[in-house]
């Protein structure tokens, strides 16, 4: 399914599905065409009260209760995991208010992928959309209290403090110490805060196949990546950005404990008395690799 | 001889804060003691301002304090509009450009690229939220560059340049002394390898001994660099050492403009024979 | 009030170089008709005269000594020939390829002229703080763009040529006694070979020693083809080294028109 064919909503409006109105609707897909339309500018909207706090993913939920139509397969992750408390939750949620929406856990058969945290280690392809849960959607905001600036500094394409923190960082700890939400340029234009994902996930962003569509809902702005658009991190010309490395002392890679990949965002275990476990941080495709043995 | 062309020629440069009226210039300035427009009540900061700047020129700008003297630099260094008047600039590749009428975004570029300003606070002029080195880094990324090192040498250079020890690159500047908060100033100010320097009220509030060091290399910037300034005090011992020439201010007309040892010696206004008099 | 000789000058772009021709002894350098200079003190309502209808001429390679009784304004008639102080009447014409007349040029005129024609040496030296000797004799030729190790150069060649000890070149001159400052104030008005010298009592206050010094400098400078105005405190020095003698008289006090 093409993302243009997921905007055609069932017929009648007094199904109420998705939870939201017609008319919010109608705005959270204008804001999405117009964040398409300028890739990285923050779109303002008016987010709405859902029946959970703001910060919880409210941003995200709002984008694919928006977006989704009965014929979607929806996945919903929290830090590369389907079954935590978070993602179950929201998942249910939007199962509920949305009748006849399909579910899934796996990456490749998945239209709308709702996520916190991660982008997932299999290549998307298109025909899905990414669809982020995001804190904070302005990249000025650790340079630039207030708002009005901020705007002002992305009009005017003045990214300079950012860099000067980038500076300081090099001069404190020899190298660029964001280790998520690292901010990117897209297009050659906007920076963006491409939401708490890994620095391992941000060149899956860069001329990636889908949309990625980022929600904040307690900040209520919209922004977007579009397909095949070039997201380049900030970084200085001699010193480049580098992804985690997952190194250890003898400086081979540490490899996933259960499937045994060593291209994957790892998590670190650690274990009373032994050293620590890596496990891949992407369930999904730790469980793909081995075949799912448990027939997920 | 080689006719050199002014770097800055301001003419009719007027800044009135309210709505104004048709009578407000004609009934405020030197000759009516007064800014404030009797009829309107709108204030002429400035007006019908005229002078040139050349190439590698200091000009002091004099004047007591609400004689005009900072909305002249507020103006020329475009954070703040005139309301009637023109001010061109010439930048060194000779595109001239109008500071009156710039928009926003090349108004930005000139204060990145082309201009430096020190104030007399350093909290106006530096970010303390940053160290030494991210202040004049802060000025090399606005003017786009991106090499690290380059930012490192370049910035390492500019505090040898103004006496900063190299070892305070990474001090925040709370950390400095006065003197020492100026002169990182100058050395931020400098970064971008400006055209066209503004100092307001530099040395005001400095110890004698720290004054003279920042004049001293205020000169030396000048020989060396050739930048163009802009000097605004009230100190008659500044305008003497800095600049060649000298235009006073008064309730924000120019009263009158010559070279500086003239003003100094024989000044023809009786505001400057006052100024003059009363500081000897 | 005490006047420096050379307030710090705009630095030229570089490739103007100081004239270094001999200019031909006898011709005109300056000529100063009908000169007026009064003091117009607002507060005071008075004014103050202090130079009137002075004329003179000062030619190439020869001395023109101002005297007269004091208060007659012949520091005043040097001031205004260096345009700091502005005079009520009369002309004030440097001569050169073209006519520049000083009493009514633009301030950017006659601060080139300062620059590369004119010096003006009175019994004061004022200096930047913490500059060595040779780059205050240097400056002017630096303020002319000329490169720095070259002007330092030429700097080096004056101060030995006045006979100042070599031990003193690197120290900034605020220490030294009168009669060495003097000649490095000398040193620094020739450096870059102006046409036309002004100097106010250069010997002023001076050991004999260094009077002799610099009476042998300024013969040397009249040798060189500089044009020389001086105010002299002694007549047996205006006997010895003037070509032409002009004799101001003391204007009387007037009140104020207004």
């Amino acid at each position: 399914m093409s993302p243009a064919s997921s905007l055609q909503r069932p017929a009648s409006s007094c199904d109420r599905f998705g939870f939201l109105d017609d008319f919010a609707v109608r705005e959270m897909r204008r804001g999405m065409l117009k964040a398409l339309a300028i890739p990285g500018y923050q779109v303002p909207y008016a987010s709405r009260e859902m029946p959970i706090a703001r910060g919880f993913g409210t941003g995200g939920m709002q984008l694919t209760l928006a977006l989704a139509v009965p014929q979607d397969r929806l996945k919903v992750i929290d830090q590369g995991a389907d079954d935590s408390v978070n993602a179950v939750n929201l998942r249910r949620f939007i199962t509920a208010s949305c009748p006849g929406l399909a579910t899934t856990t796996r990456t490749a058969e998945a239209t709308l992928i709702q996520t916190r945290h991660r982008v997932p280690e299999r290549q998307l392809a298109p025909g899905q959309m990414m669809i982020y849960q995001v804190p904070y959607p302005d990249p000025l905001q650790i340079v630039e209290p207030s708002e009005a600036k901020r705007r002002r500094c992305h009009a005017h394409g003045d990214y300079a403090r950012l860099w000067v923190k980038l500076y300081e960082d090099v001069v404190r700890f020899r190298e660029v110490s964001i280790s998520n939400r690292y901010p990117a340029r897209v297009a050659g234009r906007y920076i963006i805060d491409p939401s708490p994902i890994p620095r391992w996930d941000l060149p899956k962003l860069h001329c990636s196949p889908v949309a990625h569509l980022f929600g904040a809902g307690r900040e209520k702005k919209l922004y977007a990546v579009p397909p095949f658009t070039e997201v380049v991190p900030l970084a200085f010309d001699d010193i480049p950005f580098a992804v985690e490395g997952f190194r250890a002392t003898d400086c081979s890679r540490h490899a996933c404990a259960t499937c045994g990949a060593t291209d994957t965002f790892l998590d670190e275990i650690p274990q009373v008395g032994a050293p620590p476990r890596w496990l891949c941080n992407d369930q999904d495709r730790c469980a793909e690799r081995q075949g799912y043995p448990d027939g997920a | 001889m080689v006719h050199e062309t002014p770097v800055l020629s301001v003419a009719g440069l007027t800044r009135i804060h309210g709505r104004g009226c048709a009578d407000c210039v004609r009934l405020t300035g030197d000759a009516a003691g007064r800014n404030v427009c009797p009829s309107c009540g709108s204030v002429v900061a400035v007006a019908d301002i005229s002078f040139d700047l050349w190439p590698g020129e200091i000009l002091g700008v004099m004047g007591e304090s609400g004689s005009g003297k900072s909305s002249v630099v507020k103006l020329l260094h475009l954070d703040d509009r005139a309301s009637a008047g023109s001010a061109w600039f010439r930048e060194g590749d000779g595109r001239r450009h109008d500071l009156v009428a710039v928009d926003e975004a090349e108004a930005r570029r000139l204060r990145d690229t082309r201009f430096g300003m020190v104030f007399q606070n350093p909290h106006l002029g530096l970010n303390f939220g940053v160290s030494a080195g991210g202040n004049i880094a802060e000025r090399l990324l606005c003017g786009g560059e991106r090499r690290f090192q380059t930012i490192r040498e370049t910035a390492l250079g500019l505090l040898d340049r103004t006496e900063v020890p190299r070892a305070r690159i990474d001090h925040q500047p709370g950390q400095f002394s006065g003197g020492m908060q100026q002169r990182l100033q100058i050395a931020r100010a400098l970064a971008p390898k400006p055209e066209l320097l503004f100092l307001d009220e530099v040395t005001t509030g400095l110890d004698l001994s720290v004054q003279a060091r920042i004049l001293d290399l205020i000169l030396e910037i000048q020989r060396e660099l050739g930048v163009a300034m802009i000097v605004v005090t009230h100190d008659l011992g500044v305008v003497r050492l800095l600049a060649g020439r000298t235009i006073v201010l008064r309730h924000g007309r120019v009263v009158e403009a010559g070279l500086t040892d003239q003003i100094l010696e024989d000044p023809q206004h009786p505001y400057t024979q006052q100024l003059v008099m009363s500081a000897l | 009030m005490p006047q420096s000789s050379s307030p710090i000058a705009p630095a030229l772009p570089c490739g103007l170089k100081a004239q270094s021709s001999k200019p031909k002894a006898g011709l005109a350098v300056l000529t100063v008709s009908g000169l007026s200079k009064s003091f117009t003190l607002h507060h005071q309502g008075k004014s103050i005269p202090s130079a009137y209808d002075a004329s003179f001429t000062v030619c190439a390679g020869q001395l023109t000594a101002l005297v007269g009784p004091s208060g007659a304004g012949k520091s005043s008639v040097l001031k205004c020939v260096y345009r700091t102080y502005l005079p009520q009447a009369g002309s004030i014409v440097l001569h050169g390829d073209t006519d520049l007349d000083l009493a009514a040029c633009d301030e950017h005129a006659a601060l080139r002229a300062r620059r590369r024609d004119i010096s003006y040496v009175t019994q004061f030296l004022h200096c930047l703080p913490r500059q060595s000797t040779v780059d205050v004799v240097a400056a002017p030729l630096v303020a002319l763009g000329e490169d720095r190790e070259v002007a330092r150069e030429a700097a080096r060649l004056r101060l030995r040529e006045l006979d100042l000890p070599g031990r003193l070149w690197d120290v900034p001159p605020a220490t030294f006694s009168g009669g060495e400052r003097q000649r490095v104030n000398l040193a620094r008005g020739l450096v870059h070979r102006p046409r036309l010298l002004m100097l106010d009592e250069p010997t002023a206050s001076l050991d004999q020693r260094s009077a002799e010094l610099v009476v042998a400098a300024i013969r040397a400078a009249k040798c060189d083809g500089v044009a020389i105005l001086a105010i002299f405190h002694d007549p047996a020095l205006v006997a010895a080294l003037a070509d032409t003698v002009v004799t101001l008289k003391r204007p009387t006090e007037v009140p104020c028109a207004a």
